[in-house]
């Protein structure tokens, strides 16, 4: 598959399908980390569409200051991060209880069970790191990008990116206290 | 080190991020530290479930689904050549614009400054035809009208015959010596 920075240039050149390429390579990804942002497949589904067509409209503009897929990820965290200021204005956030309630039934076999706990858990947890926390850890956590990428993705410093982490470690240590 | 700053590093120890003395002096402390120990276990079985989140993927359907989908959102107004041509121009067009405006200020302020108001090319007129020194030759009038910016041909001929029909003014001399108007009576003395 051609270099990101190759397609690029050839679809700001005029081929159209380049940049169906860039969608059918980085929509996993895309769509995964905006489901771990907002913890709902449905909105993952609309936030990782709406970076994609954000991308279509600035790749004329794109000039390769950064990487294709840095810049993909701070349009995504962008989104994410406004809708999930305005979900927060429409409705409170998930308090603890809501970690009950989630809960699937106890029908379920042991291990899938535990499991689907363990990911309500955990992705509670993870919703309830302030925003740009959430997107330093998941970027760093599953997402495997550099602290000088991540820097650029959420728009701080490096230093500030090694805060973000530090504090979200620690937060959802204490939130998954019961875990460890 | 004591435990304090030991377990503000834990979490670069155990992600690799610090230098070779560093680490040593952190795995000598642990070695011989429980409750630094303790914390470090604790640290490992956080990211231990971190890892447990299976990794999120589209299934093949929905993969094509997807790109359909983002194709639909994307308005189809906006074709490539034009995104193409926008980019070529993208760079120029910010600057153009400016430099434009700013070229039409200067061109017209220029004109303004060069061309004489209404105002002024009557004045420039009345002078000359209530001058008492009429009788001067067409091409005092003309280097007149010029240097002040004005060269209205019709208006040329006009004062040239007016002035070829007059007669010569006694007294022109003194009169130009008690001008006030520096400029336009050092021409005028040039021209007799």
């Amino acid at each position: 598959m051609p270099e990101d920075h190759e397609l690029v240039k050839r679809f700001q050149n005029g081929e159209e399908g380049c940049f169906d390429e860039l969608v059918k390579k980085y929509q996993n990804k895309i769509y995964a980390l905006a489901y771990r942002m907002v913890h709902n497949s449905e909105d993952a589904w609309d936030l990782a569409q709406d970076t994609f067509v954000h991308a279509y409209h600035g790749l004329a503009k794109f000039k390769e200051k950064s990487t294709f897929y840095t810049w993909l990820y701070r349009i995504c965290i962008n989104l994410c991060i406004n809708f999930i200021r305005l979900r927060r204005t429409k409705s409170p956030p998930q308090t603890n209880e809501s970690i009950v309630m989630n809960t699937p039934a106890r029908n379920t076999p042991e291990s899938d069970f535990y499991q689907s706990v363990l990911k309500t858990a955990l992705a509670t947890a993870i919703g309830q790191l302030p925003e740009k926390q959430r997107a330093v850890f998941l970027l760093r956590q599953y997402e495997g990008l550099k602290n000088e990428e991540i820097a650029k993705v959420v728009g701080c410093s490096v230093g500030a990116v090694k805060t973000h982490y530090f504090y979200a470690i620690k937060r959802l240590r204490n939130l998954l206290q019961d875990w460890v | 080190m004591n435990c304090a700053k030991i377990q503000a590093k834990l979490l670069e120890y155990l992600t690799g991020e610090l230098k070779g003395n560093l680490i040593r002096s952190m795995e000598d402390h642990l070695n011989t530290c429980p409750a630094c120990q303790k914390e470090l276990m604790g640290l490992k079985k956080t990211f231990w479930l971190f890892n447990q989140l299976p990794p999120i993927e589209l299934p093949p359907e929905q993969a094509e689904k997807f790109l359909l989908e983002v194709r639909q959102k994307i308005r189809p107004q906006i074709r490539p050549r034009r995104i193409a041509l926008r980019h070529q121009w993208n760079w120029l067009l910010p600057r153009l614009v400016p430099a434009l405006t700013v070229g039409l200020i200067l061109i017209f302020f220029g004109l303004w400054k060069l061309k004489p108001t209404d105002k002024k090319y009557a004045e420039l007129a009345a002078d000359v035809f209530t001058s008492p020194y009429r009788s001067l030759s067409s091409e005092f009038i003309y280097d007149y009208f010029v240097t002040n910016g004005t060269l209205d041909l019709d208006l040329l001929s006009n004062i040239e015959n007016y002035l070829n029909s007059q007669q010569e003014i006694p007294g022109l001399v003194e009169d130009l010596n008690n001008d006030e108007r520096t400029e336009l009576v050092q021409k005028i003395k040039e021209m007799l």
